[in-house]
């Protein structure tokens, strides 16, 4: 069954659940173009930053972990802003 | 300045090698730390210096009643954060027997444990005090380690010392994956008159539906492109 937005885990939950160092994440939002800092990474996985673009690439680095592991994308992505 | 524009301030101090508006700082460090815990009710900053104890940043007035308590008593959490440089939890601050003065003053101010923690690096001993009117609100490893980043934050801000961690390498094969990703989402904007966020979300719902990784979804985009233009070549 498909989760909807409102049953998946924020950034925090699926960074800890996954157990990976902050290094590890920022290097896979890296890889997905992701334009942040190490330091900024880990303000947006507290949630103290909340830039929806930056957000989701994070989200879906924590997602294709999981996807690893065979797990749905859990984590949640944000809506982006209308333009 | 509210709590987002507060972080992004303290990141942005913490990245530079130089010694941030101190003022600026520390207003921005007891803003953020006000707003930390869910049951967050003040923020202060102790400093030790020769003539005593001094608080020269506070969310408010229950913040500074709280540090003067201390003060007077020569005991508490925000006096040993700072003269010690280790963190100290308090959880229950009304069944703590070290802090009598401090579990008073508390008590009168509904506030019900706290968060001291030293601010590495400065020349002058400090610590970063968070209240909460919530017993053990801020133990949790989110909050915990939000406080932690608030700490480290202040300490680059006021040493002048940029944040060691912001330094990371990158490895070849990320940059070859992150080089594909942007490829595609240049052929995305170009074809979908779109902006960049666009055109990853679209990249995201897609990799979601067919449950693949952005770097297959990036690989499927650039290979239709390609193929479209061998076919209008050999026409």
């Amino acid at each position: 069954m498909d989760r909807t937005n409102d049953d998946k885990i924020d950034l925090f939950e699926g960074f800890d659940r996954l157990g990976i160092s902050l290094e590890d994440l920022w290097l896979d939002a890296y890889a997905l173009g992701g334009d942040l800092s190490l330091l900024e990474t880990e303000a947006y996985v507290f949630g103290l930053l909340r830039d929806a673009h930056e957000h989701n690439v994070l989200a879906q680095a924590l997602n294709e972990r999981f996807m690893d592991q065979d797990l749905d994308h859990l984590v949640r992505y944000m809506t982006l802003a209308p333009s | 300045m509210n709590v987002r524009q507060s972080w992004s301030y303290l990141i942005d101090a913490a990245a530079q090698n130089q010694v941030t508006v101190p003022e600026s700082l520390l207003e921005a460090a007891v803003n953020a730390g006000a707003a930390l815990a869910p049951h967050s009710v003040a923020c202060s900053i102790t400093q030790i210096q020769r003539d005593g104890y001094r608080t020269p940043a506070w969310s408010s007035d229950a913040a500074l009643q709280l540090d003067a308590a201390q003060y007077r008593s020569d005991r508490g959490p925000c006096v040993s954060a700072a003269e010690h440089g280790t963190e100290y939890h308090v959880p229950v601050i009304s069944t703590d027997d070290r802090y009598h003065e401090l579990a008073l003053v508390a008590g009168r101010l509904n506030v019900l444990s706290s968060l001291s923690m030293p601010v590495q690096g400065v020349a002058t001993p400090t610590a970063l005090n968070l209240y909460s009117a919530v017993e053990a609100d801020l133990e949790n490893s989110r909050v915990l380690g939000a406080a932690r980043l608030l700490a480290r934050c202040l300490s680059a801000g006021m040493s002048g010392n940029g944040d060691q961690s912001t330094m990371v390498r990158t490895h070849p094969e990320a940059t070859e994956r992150r080089n594909r990703v942007n490829r595609a989402i240049a052929i995305l904007i170009d074809q979908n008159a779109t902006s960049r966020e666009i055109a990853f979300e679209t990249m995201v719902n897609h990799s979601r539906q067919k449950s693949v990784t952005m770097a297959e979804v990036a690989n499927f985009v650039i290979a239709t492109v390609k193929e479209r233009g061998d076919r209008d070549g050999s026409n």
